[in-house]
């Protein structure tokens, strides 16, 4: 560092190298996050990142063609509203006339056959308006020709005043966009330019720099030259349009990026500590909010008019020029395209020069300012920290942290209410019924989760150091994260489920045994959720989020979304039991993770088996046999169901036996070791080695086996006398009498390829991995459940039981086979 | 001093608190340390010295478990820092060299909040801690918000929080950067009172002066590599130098110079 330039850099070098830090701390990033990827796969990682990159771009394109869209067909909207409102006025008037033809009968002659058409065509408009179906809406092009409507408007009256507000939708996405949600929340407390103003650059080119940084980190600024391009297209033709691109759109996308900057500065030097992080989130989230409006309106034109015009119909009278401005209208009424452009890149130079003229200043009247030390309230808070001390401090958190509500509340709700938007083919159908109304409840309860919990511990910032010095401290802060984001689901969900009891008050009961399901839904999910949680580097850098991981916190919920929609309770119950094994499944796979998290260059994979493993396998054989199944009956045909399923499930047990075993050798796990259980603490004196040993758990496999077949016997003779399920029953056994051949197959399958291959799976993997995260009596029930969930429902409670039974059976003999045995003949006893 | 009397009774002879043997941690293709061996006996106050990079908060982030040493290992108390890293966080205080706190929380709250944590009761502790919130001038400022604390008090409140749960091996990162004349002294008075009550310290600093008031011993750390360690007087003769400062330069010294 001994050559020194000989003088300070200029203004325009100083921007230029800023911005290149800026460009290479981008790329650094994306080239560490593949490094780590790599890393942790060991160099056999895909890399999915660029498709991401290509999608964000294609929805900020879009929010932009929208806006341009939505401005137009918010002008042409306003127009046939005026008309309608003319029409009513004619409407009036002719209700007048007939009235007085009806008086005077005989003296009055029919109106003009002119008028007459004018109205029915008016009344169309009207019509196509006032339908709420969007199928009906009028599609773009509007039915109007554009240009008259479009370009004859003076600068007054609704249209001006819609198209107006769209221009302003399109300019709050683009001002308050920001450099993304992520980076901005944590910037807030690490502003760089006291570093940078210790060296001798003009503050100025320090402030046009970090102003022109959002240009390069988000991608809604790529695309939004376009809006203007398509506007000016739309009235001066294509050529201007693509001129119109360079010479209005990047002028004032730059100007937008700049103003917004300069509001960031304004909160960070004006507002206290405190409330810089809530100003700063609001601001973000109301660009991203306003890029969802844009998105949802643009595709929902005549809606979003027919909703802004009722009630600032007051407001039209007042002059609305700023549309006009932007496309160059001259007041004649007339267009000129030099006058728009000029008028546009004017106003772009302006704000670009208030704004860095304003942060400059601001800095010179001090940019450490604003230090307020606060009290706390005096009345002060007798910190009784009982049972759960961090969740009295995430409460504290959520009172006192004006941010928390915005990070919360609103992010998480704007997301799922996006999903709703997603959604609304279903939501059409909300009011059809209870069920419809508490199926949309529970999707928005997970978004709402899937949302927050990947951003659990970006509220915790630089003070993270604090609990890692605890025994257990990060565990323990992310399982209490977990436990308040159930709760508040449970709050959103319950509102809700609530609302659906008003609307259906005799369906009172099973709404509130879904609210019951949906308690321990959230808590499921809100554990998934946080394992996507991430820590912020020192920069202020988020975290990458593997998209495996967050499918993975997806599973079970559309069963348990569908199970409420279609009122079939099992499968409700399936998802529920699926999305907690799911949870149970990631937290073992987070928790080996978890010592790393500031050390992501030690981390691997944890060692296999895992409860992951054995899910992925499980769901293998079950979908992979669903679809053998099927492929099969199409190529031999249904003449031969029988030896189909016999085939594609033994094809499949065997496939996936195999290809499991062969994963796990390559990964250091010998078969011994998945038969025998050796390491554990529940030790009895049959799991030593010894060929009386085996004798002896092989009979207890045969006597646990004949036990619960015969209870197996005696539960179908049970349900035979039910009058619910007693013809279900005798229909089922006479279509097996009508087809010998079905039911010699399934015994076969039964009793000969079932109970190896599922054994293997339920008990060698699932239920030994379950025992190491659970333990004791409700791994034992965990396993016993998920295994019986895989079968019919009326036979979950015997499955149950024997899966439990075998689980035992497993751990206390040490030896597979005594399950095998088991299983074997409590098929054969209860199919034979 | 009810905190020192009850850390006297937990004193253990003889065996080495903390043993690092050939440890090794590397980020990437960066290796921030290399081949580290080092021993600090129960009761002993240790200074690591080192220049800024020389991976001296890489060693204390190994010890407290936060990072995993890529080879060799370290054991504090017998217990490995990073396979054991729950039980040896009860043996462990640790004051980073910028502590941060939680925004939303007093200074009295974040004592709850950890004391809670480690599975204190609340109540006693503050009782215990009240003697030395008074000797830090801290009792007044409690009710603050942690966040608005100036440097020295939040260091003071950082070592308040790596106390509070009496542990034998104090980690101490760079404890008197930013302090004032007068909380130096206390914080150095409070090493010396822990040490002879038994808390093995391990310090980093860069005040020379200081280490040869306060250490038997002294560790040199130079680019990831320990360049000397023994007891002050051992250091100083077998340079042949008359103050540690001047030992500290030659063997820090680039190659070359």
């Amino acid at each position: 560092m001994s050559d020194r330039p000989a003088s300070a850099p200029g203004f325009w070098r100083s921007v230029g190298l800023l911005l290149g830090a800026v460009r290479r701390r981008a790329r650094g990033r994306r080239r560490r996050q593949r490094e780590l990827l790599q890393q942790r796969a060991a160099g056999k990682a895909r890399n999915w990142g660029g498709l991401a990159v290509l999608i964000t771009i294609s929805i900020t394109t879009y929010a932009n063609v929208g806006a341009a869209l939505l401005t137009h067909g918010l002008v042409a909207a306003g127009d046939r509203l005026s008309a309608r409102l003319v029409l009513q006025q004619l409407q009036l008037q002719n209700n007048l006339q007939n009235q007085a033809q009806q008086d005077l009968l005989p003296r009055q002659a029919a109106p003009p056959l002119n008028d007459q058409v004018m109205a029915d065509d008016f009344r169309r408009f009207a019509d196509q308006i006032d339908r709420s179906e969007p199928g009906a809406m009028p599609a773009f092009p509007p039915v109007l020709p554009p240009d008259p409507g479009f370009v004859a408007r003076p600068g007054a009256g609704l249209s001006a005043m819609l198209g107006s507000l769209g221009l302003l939708l399109w300019s709050v996405m683009l001002t308050l966009g920001g450099e993304g949600l992520d980076l901005d929340v944590q910037r807030r407390r690490h502003p760089m330019w006291e570093w940078l103003f210790s060296h001798p650059v003009p503050p100025g080119a320090v402030f046009l720099a970090e102003m022109l940084a959002p240009l390069a980190a988000n991608p809604v600024y790529y695309s939004a030259p376009l809006m203007p391009g398509i506007l000016y297209g739309s009235i001066y033709g294509a050529p201007q349009g693509l001129l119109a691109v360079g010479l209005v759109g990047v002028p004032l996308t730059i100007a937008a990026a700049c103003l917004g900057k300069a509001l960031e500065v304004a909160v960070m030097l004006r507002a206290a500590p405190r409330s810089r992080g809530a100003l700063i989130g609001i601001m973000s989230w109301l660009g991203y909010a306003s890029m969802l409006l844009v998105i949802v309106s643009s595709v929902n034109i005549d809606q979003a008019a027919a909703l802004l015009a009722r009630p600032l119909a007051p407001l039209a009278s007042l002059p609305w020029p700023w549309l006009g401005l932007f496309l160059g209208q001259q007041p004649d009424g007339s267009f000129s395209f030099v006058a728009g452009v000029l008028t546009c890149s004017g106003l772009a130079a302006l704000v670009i020069a208030g704004a860095t003229g304003l942060s400059v200043r601001a800095t010179r009247a001090g940019l450490a300012g604003a230090a307020v030390a606060l009290a706390p309230s005096r009345r002060r808070l007798r910190a009784r920290l009982g049972a759960n001390p961090l969740l009295r401090k995430e409460l504290l958190w959520f009172r006192r942290d004006r941010s928390a509500l915005v990070q919360v509340v609103l992010v998480p709700l704007t997301a799922a209410g996006m999903q709703l938007f997603n959604l609304r083919s279903v939501l059409h159908q909300v009011t059809g019924g209870w069920n419809w109304l508490c199926g949309v409840g529970v999707l928005v309860g997970t978004c709402f989760l899937a949302t927050i919990g990947p951003k659990s511990l970006h509220s915790e910032g630089s003070a993270l150091w604090l609990p890692l010095t605890w025994p257990h401290g990060l565990e323990s802060l992310l399982r209490a994260k977990a436990r308040l984001w159930a709760w508040l689901s449970c709050i959103v969900v319950g509102l809700v489920l609530c609302w659906a009891a008003f609307l259906f008050p005799a369906a009172v009961g099973p709404i509130a045994l879904v609210g019951l399901g949906y308690l321990v839904f959230a808590r499921s999910m809100a554990d998934k959720a946080v394992t996507l949680a991430t820590v912020t580097a020192s920069s202020g850098e988020p975290g990458a989020v593997s998209s495996n991981r967050q499918w993975a916190t997806q599973l079970g919920t559309l069963t348990f979304a569908i199970g409420v929609l279609t009122e079939q309770w099992q499968l409700a119950l399936v998802g529920i039991v699926y999305s907690t094994m799911t949870a149970a499944a990631m937290w073992q796979n987070f928790r080996a993770r978890l010592p790393f998290l500031y050390d992501p260059w030690s981390e691997r994979l944890p060692a296999p088996p895992t409860l992951m493993h054995a899910m992925i396998a499980i769901s293998c054989l079950v979908e992979g046999g669903a679809v053998l199944t099927g492929a099969t009956l199409a190529i031999a045909g249904r003449g031969h169901v029988a030896s189909a399923y016999l085939f594609a499930y033994g094809v499949a047990a065997a496939a996936v036996a195999l290809l499991t075993a062969r994963f796990l050798r390559r990964r250091g796990v010998r078969q011994a070791s998945v038969w025998r259980w050796t390491d554990r603490a529940w030790a009895s004196p049959l799991a030593r080695p010894g060929p009386r040993q085996l004798m002896l758990s092989l009979l207890a496999g045969v006597g646990v086996g004949v036990a619960l077949g015969l209870v197996g016997l005696a539960y179908l003779a049970a349900l035979r006398h039910l009058p619910a399920v007693a013809p279900l029953l005798r229909h089922a056994d006479a279509q097996m009498k009508l087809m010998p051949a079905l039911h010699r197959s399934l015994l076969v399958m039964a009793v000969l390829i079932a109970p190896f291959a599922e054994e293997f799976l339920f008990r060698g993997l699932l239920y030994r991995a379950l025992d190491g995260e659970w333990g004791g009596w409700r791994a034992v029930l965990g396993s016993g459940v998920f295994f019986a969930m895989y079968h019919p429902a009326l036979s979950w409670l015997p499955v149950g039981a024997l899966g439990c039974a075998n689980a035992l059976l497993f751990k206390r003999s040490g030896r597979l086979a005594s399950a095998v045995l088991s299983h074997m003949i409590y098929n054969a006893i209860v199919l034979g | 001093m009810t905190i020192l009397d009850q850390q006297l009774s937990e004193r253990d002879g003889g065996a080495d608190l903390v043993q690092i043997s050939n440890v090794t941690k590397s980020f990437g293709d960066k290796t921030a340390l290399r081949g580290v061996c080092l021993r600090v006996p129960a009761g002993q106050v240790c200074g690591l010295l080192g220049p800024n990079g020389a991976g001296k908060t890489t060693l204390f982030r190994l010890l407290m478990g936060i990072l995993k040493a890529s080879e060799g290992t370290l054991r504090v108390g017998g217990l490995d820092a990073f396979e054991d890293r729950v039980a040896a966080k009860r043996l462990i205080g640790y004051l980073p060299d910028e502590p941060v706190f939680y925004s939303y929380l007093s200074g009295r709250e974040t004592l709850e909040l950890s004391a809670a944590m480690h599975g204190l009761d609340v109540g006693q502790t503050m009782q215990r801690l009240a003697p030395l919130l008074d000797r830090m001038r801290l009792a007044a400022e409690l009710d603050l918000y942690a966040e608005d604390y100036s440097r020295g008090m939040k260091k003071k409140l950082g070592l308040l929080l790596a106390l509070l749960h009496r542990p034998r091996l104090l980690i101490l990162d760079e404890p008197t950067n930013g302090l004032d004349v007068e909380a130096t002294h206390l914080f150095y008075d409070l090493i010396g009172e822990l040490a002879a009550a038994g808390v093995t310290v391990l310090f980093s600093t860069h005040l020379m002066d200081h280490v040869a008031r306060l250490c038997s011993h002294a560790v040199i750390i130079n680019a990831g590599e320990v360049v000397a360690e023994g007891s002050i007087e051992v250091l100083l003769a077998s340079h042949g130098r008359a103050s540690l400062e001047e030992v500290f330069l030659r063997l820090t010294a680039p190659a070359g110079t």
